[in-house]
């Protein structure tokens, strides 16, 4: 998807697969250890477990629960760069029915509607603009919908 | 393995000295650690300086030739929050090895301001890693696991304060209230201002020599280092342990690299849990307090915050811990905030800790833990 001929580019190579066509709702990529079968998040050369370099992307879940979080109330240090105000942003250990736990941004920053526990549900934002143009997407999760 | 003893130990006051070199603040206590052990630099075989923040190059090798040429290897050491514990290990290895008798650890740093970059370079952009957050999500998992509330992580910090107000030593000398605490701003929730540490500046000194070494100088009450343990990570690491990976497997049981590195402990010392009298544990903010007490062992996992509401954990209690205030009042010169519990339990254990005495304790602990998955236990014995 792309809007007024700007491209979306991940933050970070290995860590999603944005939307590419109209319907298509992209995912985070883990990568499977062929060897000892243990799932990472983001693409990565050797297993952390046994050491194996041969591992298989695949597509995560776009939901998971919440497991633990916070409400940072003080910008981070540099080379965060704050929103003019400040806004206090959540962050939280959202765990996959794939039996991973990953850390991520989440959308909500009032701690009292923050439940652990909870659904969660995988969203694509725009960080900033690089210097071509583009749009740095980063992956952050919501609590779910229907919860 | 009782061969290896503490002889002498010195701090330099932790707080903030702008106007001070840290070769002389690490110097004042060395010096101090060679006075309490009666012996002289010529006696010392081999040197460890711990640092972590402190940027200037060779400054470790630089501060050991203001003291004294007298040749003796000497290396620097970064295990971030760990090194004083990580430093104690390798001076006890050095010596059951036998390749010296005497060694000098010290640690010194000077440390403002928050770690800029604890993450990786996207997890900083994203403002995701700050040191602040790792802990606090910690925090967060304790109390809806367990029912703790803020007012129980506050409870933590006024035990601190009150300890902390007895120590000369100390950067904040000040008692505090629950409400005191809970009114200071949120940082990441659920801790506020008052739970977490403050980086400041200070040294402390070791002298660490063989049991032999200890009789041949006439060392009045040697402390013996019963077990000096370091740990990293092992797979699976601790969901949320303060590190900087990105994602763990929550299929298999994981343990904290506390937990291990304690376990190890006890067996090398042939002590238990039930055996400790005295402990200083990593409180880099109050929820951690409560929760190492835990990975030590010491209790239940969930129990803490109610034996701390008893009183079990005050000066006074059955268990102290942190009589020195921790870090939550010393504040935190990483390189040698380890040392500086060395330095309490052995006062503890002596019955020199003044204000703060605690119960005549024969058997202390320190434990240190540090970002990514490090670190540190000792237990030390009369
Ligand atoms: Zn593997």
């Amino acid at each position: 998807m792309s809007t007024n001929g700007k491209k979306q580019v991940p933050l970070l190579d290995g860590m999603m697969k944005l939307p590419a066509f109209p319907g298509d709702t992209g995912h985070l990529i883990g990568c499977k250890c062929r060897k000892c079968g243990e799932l990472f998040f983001i693409r990565r050369e050797i297993c952390e477990n046994c050491q194996g370099q041969e591992l298989e992307e695949i597509a995560l879940s776009k939901k998971g629960k919440l497991y633990a979080f916070s409400v940072m109330f003080y910008p981070a240090p540099p080379p965060y760069k704050p929103p003019e105000p400040f806004v206090p942003y959540g962050l939280g250990w959202i765990e996959l029915p794939e039996g991973i736990v990953l850390f991520s941004l989440i959308t909500e920053n009032d701690p009292k509607k923050l439940i652990v526990g909870m659904e969660m549900e995988l969203l694509f934002d725009k960080l900033e603009e690089d210097k071509d143009g583009n749009d740095v997407m980063v992956y952050k999760f919501q609590p779910g919908r229907s919860g | 393995m009782d061969d290896v003893v503490i002889a002498g130990v010195g701090m330099h006051k932790f707080g903030r000295f702008p106007e001070k070199d840290p070769a002389d603040i690490a110097i004042e206590a060395i010096l101090k650690a060679l006075k309490d052990s009666d012996m002289t630099y010529q006696d010392i075989q081999f040197a460890l300086c711990g640092r972590v923040v402190l940027k200037r190059p060779g400054l470790g090798i630089e501060i050991l030739a203001k003291v004294g040429m007298t040749g003796i290897p000497i290396y620097e050491i970064n295990a971030m929050c760990a090194t004083g514990g990580a430093m104690l290990k390798l001076a006890r290895d050095a010596i059951t090895s036998g390749s010296c008798e005497v060694v000098l650890v010290y640690g010194v740093d000077k440390h403002k301001g928050m770690f800029e970059d604890l993450g990786e370079p996207w997890q900083n952009r994203l403002g995701m890693k700050a040191s602040p957050i790792s802990f606090a999500t910690v925090a967060q998992k304790y109390m809806s696991d367990y029912g703790a509330t803020e007012e129980d992580f506050a409870r933590v910090a006024v035990k601190a304060h009150k300890n902390g107000a007895k120590n000369p030593y100390a950067l904040f000398q000040n008692e505090l209230t629950i409400e005191q605490v809970l009114k200071s701003p949120m940082v990441a929730y659920p801790l506020h201002l008052y739970n977490f540490c403050t980086p400041d500046d200070g040294a402390a000194a070791v002298i660490v020599c063989s049991k032999k070494a200890a009789k041949k100088f006439n060392i009045s009450q040697p402390i013996t280092i019963a077990a000096a343990v370091m740990q990293t990570a092992q797979y699976p690491s601790s969901v949320i342990e303060p590190s900087s990976t990105a994602s763990t497997c929550t299929k298999s049981k994981a343990y904290s690299v506390t937990e291990l590195a304690a376990r190890k402990a006890y067996e090398m010392a042939g002590l238990g849990p039930e055996d400790v009298n005295v402990v200083e544990v990593q409180d880099t903010e109050s929820a951690h307090e409560l929760v190492h007490i835990e990975q030590l062992g010491l209790c239940k996992p969930g129990e803490a915050y109610k034996l701390l509401r008893q009183g079990v954990f005050d000066i006074t209690g059955r268990l102290p811990v942190n009589p020195s205030g921790g870090i939550q009042c010393k504040g935190e010169p990483p390189g040698a905030s380890g040392l500086g519990q060395v330095c309490e339990i052995v006062w503890q254990m002596r019955g020199q800790a003044g204000a703060r005495q605690t119960n005549n304790p024969k058997v202390g602990m320190c434990q240190v833990f540090g970002w990514n998955h490090i670190a540190a236990v000792s237990i030390l014995k009369k």
